[in-house]
């Protein structure tokens, strides 16, 4: 469905995104990477409103560059907001459908579709969206993004501003839209949004792709880098003491008088060593890793990436 | 390619629809009215001044003015206005979004700007022919009427041209464009003169209004050259074509990632 082939983008002597590779086909992606990252200079590549300096971009098989009918096949949610004074959601989302290719009566009716799909009240739909809270307005930009049923739908962001049932409603449609067989491409900041599609994802950063595939096969380059490990205790200082004389700690930093945080790469000799710690009258209360959950891989592969670990 | 085609149809006729939809509101009304009023204000003035002075200059003059401002605000703004807008995304992430809205655009501004300037061109006669009445004002409406139209599309696809160039000072880059061009080298007399809307529709406007006896006079072709219809018609539409032509290939090809979304 989509393929980079060593594709850098510059911006005079800035740089969006360096040297990508890799091929995504059919399914739920999941595009992280912090604020500035280069996550929508890739869209951008994607949709076709940038041109690679180097390399090749191809969607569903064509340069998306140079042939422009390919975006029939795509919906785009941008995050930028939407600012429209004296256009209801109506008028508009029924505008950009017919952008598509479609007449007026059918980009009407896929409108109408869309803006039910996405939970705006038909009432809403006929007021300005320049008196929209954002939860509406997001809910009208991906009311545009769906209306005409692209086979792939980019979303950037998409989350911003919606309250707990907003999230859950966008969540049940985008899963649905993946059970129909089509593709989602959900670029954020924010790890747990995007985990919810259950998605293969793509790590970037600095314009770089840090790491690509399941949590799991990103999770496997991680082996040799170490665990953090974050403690409660009666007294940190003593603890520390201990835990350094065992040899199985790479670094420790005590952060007050309860709590220290260890780096390990021998996490399994290290827990196996706590019994013996509580029997010499240090127990450990309690025991986190920032290593269970993604937003802890991605924060491990960000230190990587920038030298730290 | 037929496919293409047909997109390309719906999407400049959804943009005219929306584009019109969007333009009804209080803000354009007003402008319009201020603008399409300006002109018959100076012609009642002078009208009213003592011994009543022709007022056919003052009528082409500030209707051209008229054109000029009415597409400055409504003509330049087609790239820039959707980049501040942050809509411009949701546009070009259309098959051929970019250039149906161009093309739409640029229709409902010449549309807007035709009627003001033809509104205040005939307001304006009529005030002349109520106050000072001549006999000669439906020569002078069809004369200054048909530059005023030909001037419409030509300031429009300039400066949908400069908008497009100058997306992020559209409004400086136009009103410089305006004052270099159409004030400062539209007076030269010489072949430069076609680099301009004004030269050719100043001699379009001169050539209806004076006698066939004044056109042959050699006093005035030094002044204001042959006088060629044709060729002042072929520079001004020649003008608008290219200015046209050249802003759909840049914004078909150029890259309006704003700084934010980079």
């Amino acid at each position: 469905m989509i393929e980079f082939e060593g594709v850098t983008k510059f911006y005079k002597t800035v740089i969006g995104v360096n040297d990508l590779t890799f091929r995504l086909g059919t399914g739920a992606f999941g595009l992280l990477g912090p604020n500035g990252s280069g996550k929508t200079t890739l869209l951008n590549l994607i949709l076709g409103q940038l041109r690679p300096t180097m390399g090749s971009v191809k969607v569903f098989g064509v340069d998306p560059w140079r042939d422009e009918s390919i975006l029939r096949r795509i919906g785009y949610c941008p995050a930028s907001e939407l600012l429209l004074p004296n256009v209801s959601a109506r008028e508009w989302v029924t505008y950009q459908t017919e952008m598509v290719g479609f007449s007026r009566t059918a980009a009407a009716e896929l409108a109408e579709r869309a803006l039910r799909d996405v939970g705006l009240p038909p009432a809403a739909a006929e007021r300005p969206i320049g008196g929209y809270s954002l939860g509406m307005r997001q809910r009208t930009k991906l009311a545009q993004a769906i209306a005409h049923r692209p086979d792939l739908l980019i979303l950037d962001e998409p989350f911003n501003g919606l309250d707990p049932v907003g999230r859950h409603e966008m969540n049940e449609l985008l899963t649905g839209y993946l059970a129909d067989g089509r593709s989602v491409l959900l670029a954020s900041h924010v790890l747990h949004e995007v985990e919810v599609i259950r998605p293969e994802f793509l790590l970037i950063s600095g314009g770089r792709l840090l790491a690509s595939g399941s949590p799991a096969e990103v999770r496997r380059l991680l082996i040799d880098l170490p665990n953090e490990i974050q403690l409660q205790v009666d007294d940190a200082a003593r603890v520390a003491e201990r835990l350094v004389a065992t040899g199985l700690v790479d670094s420790l930093k005590v952060i007050d008088r309860q709590h220290l945080t260890v780096m390990t790469r021998e996490s399994g000799k290290l827990l196996e060593y706590f019994p013996r710690l509580a029997a010499e009258g240090w127990p450990v209360r309690r025991l986190g890793t920032l290593d269970e959950s993604l937003q802890d891989l991605f924060t491990m592969l960000m230190r990587r990436h920038r030298g730290e670990i | 390619m037929a496919n293409r085609i047909e997109m390309l149809k719906h999407g400049i006729r959804a943009t005219i629809r929306y584009e019109i939809a969007r333009s009804l509101n209080l803000g354009r009304g007003a402008a319009f009215l201020v603008l399409a009023l300006f002109p018959p204000a100076i012609t009642a003035i002078i009208c009213r001044l003592p011994g009543a002075p022709p007022t056919m200059i003052p009528i082409g003059v500030t209707s051209l003015v008229v054109c000029v401002l009415a597409n400055l605000v409504w003509s330049t703004s087609a790239v820039s206005g959707e980049l501040e807008g942050k809509t411009w995304a949701y546009l070009a992430a259309r098959p051929g979004g970019r250039i149906a809205s161009m093309i739409g655009k640029y229709i409902v501004s010449v549309g807007w700007t035709a009627l003001v300037t033809l509104s205040a061109l005939t307001i304006s006669i009529a005030v002349q022919a109520l106050l000072v009445p001549t006999g000669d004002e439906l020569r002078l409406w069809l004369i200054f009427a048909s530059c005023g139209l030909i001037a419409c599309f030509a300031y429009a696809s300039i400066y949908t041209l400069l908008g497009t160039i100058f997306h992020r000072r559209a409004m400086v880059a136009a009103v410089v464009h305006t004052g270099v061009f159409e004030l400062m080298i539209g007076w030269i007399p010489g072949i430069i003169q076609y680099a301009t809307v004004r030269g050719p529709l100043v001699h379009l406007a001169v050539i209806g209004l004076v006698d066939k006896e004044v056109l042959e006079d050699p006093n005035f072709t030094l002044v204001f050259g042959e006088p060629n219809v044709i060729g002042h018609l072929i520079s001004v539409v020649c003008l608008t074509i290219v200015a046209l032509l050249a802003s759909l290939w840049l914004i078909r090809t150029r890259e309006y990632a704003t700084t934010q979304e980079v």
